[in-house]
């Protein structure tokens, strides 16, 4: 079970966990120190990148009002204040990444309506969010 | 579902004559098939869009200069029986938007006439395809 603040936001249907790029913010030395010189070629390294993960799954209910159930649950900690909202995301194998905020919930189309209700989304958490 | 030598074929008012069959084909428009982080397979599939599709044939004795248009709009019906002389009949019913007309012509077989409609439900939610 994938928890964040040990709530389970997902666990009404499959979702999987996903990695964002760990990179360092590299500046030109020209942007550093002015107009481009013949010595000017380079970069120097800013630090690194805030740590991005995503969940990705769907959202599944056996009815209309246990879906939006799911979904007010992601966007209503989505619209918390970050003091309050930051926690760990732990996924199925027991996998921490510590103090992130959950800071977008996206739906990647209408709702499906078959067998049970259910919706294709994307939640993306953040560090270093103040 | 199938129906083979239904009798009183009906479209939009008009009687369809020597239909040989009726075939309902149901098809997933829309497959979810989705995975977790556990394993392979698949752990959740659903059909949130699926499209019944009806093909008529008809035996044709000569000409057929009145054949139903594409994007014609009624109700298709027709009543199935195990014999001619059942007296249980079943009535099948459905609102139907006609999309193909084609003919095929074989000396062996003879000519005959094949409609494919295309099922719609009234509110989205109900089986376009009754039975009474």
């Amino acid at each position: 079970m994938t928890t964040f603040r040990g709530i389970d936001f997902f666990g009404s249907g499959p979702h999987r966990v996903v990695q964002g790029v760990r990179e360092q913010t590299l500046v030109p030395y020209w942007v550093l120190f002015g107009q481009p010189y013949d010595d000017s070629t380079g970069t120097e390294s800013q630090g690194d990148d805030d740590v991005v993960v995503t969940v990705r799954g769907r959202l599944v209910g056996a009815t209309e009002a246990d879906l939006w159930d799911a979904r007010d649950a992601l966007m209503q900690e989505v619209r918390r204040a970050v003091p309050a909202r930051r926690g760990d995301l732990v996924d199925a194998d027991g996998r921490v990444w510590a103090d992130l905020v959950l800071v977008g919930y996206a739906e990647h189309a209408p709702i499906d309506r078959g067998r049970v209700w259910s919706v294709g989304y994307t939640a993306t958490f953040r560090a270093d969010v103040t | 579902m199938l129906a083979l030598n239904p009798r009183r074929v009906e479209f939009a008012g008009d009687t369809w004559g020597n239909v040989s069959s009726v075939a309902i084909s149901r098809n997933a428009e829309t497959l979810i098939a989705e995975w977790s982080d556990a394993g392979p397979h698949v752990v959740l599939a659903d059909v949130p869009e699926q499209r019944v599709t009806v093909e008529v044939v008809q035996s044709l004795l000569g000409e057929d200069m009145d054949e139903p248009k594409p994007g014609a709009m009624g109700t298709l019906s027709f009543e199935t029986g195990r014999s001619s002389t059942d007296a249980s009949t079943d009535t099948v019913s459905m609102t139907a938007v006609v999309e193909r007309v084609w003919y095929e012509v074989s000396v062996s077989r003879g000519s005959s006439r094949r409609v494919r409609l295309l099922a719609v439900s009234a509110d989205g939610q109900t089986d376009p395809v009754s039975v009474s």
